[in-house]
């Protein structure tokens, strides 16, 4: 999933991919309700849990951001 | 220094770096406290730079860099757009942030092999709906070590 959201921020210049250590940053993992990884969150609020395949991440973003905004 | 990957190890990832067909510029940001309590300490500060420096080691295609920047030094890392530490750039717009280990040890390696190969492994149609993005997309993505 990590390697996914890479590969994403590598192909358009308006993505932006953080990987964060979990047990590291407790404080922040709280804060967006990490119980399982991997969990990725969109824009602060759009939540994609466990790995999954590059389209289902690009709808997840689809829906973060709204359908119009993509081509 | 004592290395924490083993023979097997390096030849395994010297091999899977002369894939690397591109510089792979790499920033590790973090902080070396002292024995001594400073308030500024860093968990795994250390351990990430060692194994961002073995790795470094194992391809002339991988530049590193490191920064030591103490946690409240908000300006410097603002500066190096991270966010906490210790964190590994990876480009641009990646940032890892933690000590890669276990599992997300070949996350690592795998985020510097696409950094360095000439294209993406991205689909087409991905690509295309990628670029044509109008609003920035910030993922974050959170994982563990096992």
């Amino acid at each position: 999933m990590a390697r996914l959201a890479y590969q994403f921020a590598a192909a358009s210049d308006k993505v932006s991919a953080d990987v964060v250590e979990a047990s590291e940053f407790p404080e922040l993992s709280r804060k967006y309700g990490v119980r399982a990884v991997p969990k990725s969150v969109i824009n602060e609020d759009f939540e994609v849990l466990g790995s999954v395949p590059d389209r289902h991440l690009l709808e997840a973003i689809e829906k973060a951001i709204g359908p119009s905004e993509t081509a | 220094m004592p290395q924490l990957l083993s023979p097997d190890d390096h030849a395994y990832l010297t091999k899977e770096f002369e894939q690397l067909t591109r510089e792979v510029p790499i920033t590790v940001v973090t902080h070396e406290t002292s024995l001594v309590a400073s308030g500024d300490e860093v968990p795994y500060g250390r351990e990430v730079k060692e194994i961002m420096t073995e790795l470094a080691s194992l391809s002339p295609k991988i530049k590193l860099t490191v920064e030591d920047v103490r946690p409240s030094d908000v300006e410097k890392l603002k500066q190096l757009r991270v966010e906490r530490i210790p964190a590994i750039i990876l480009g641009d717009r990646q940032r890892y942030y933690g000590l890669p280990a276990g599992y997300e040890f070949s996350t690592m390696i795998a985020a510097i092999l696409d950094a360095g190969a000439d294209a993406s492994p991205l689909k087409p149609e991905v690509k295309d709906k990628l670029a044509a993005l109008k609003q920035s997309v910030h993922i974050q993505v959170f994982v563990t070590p096992t």
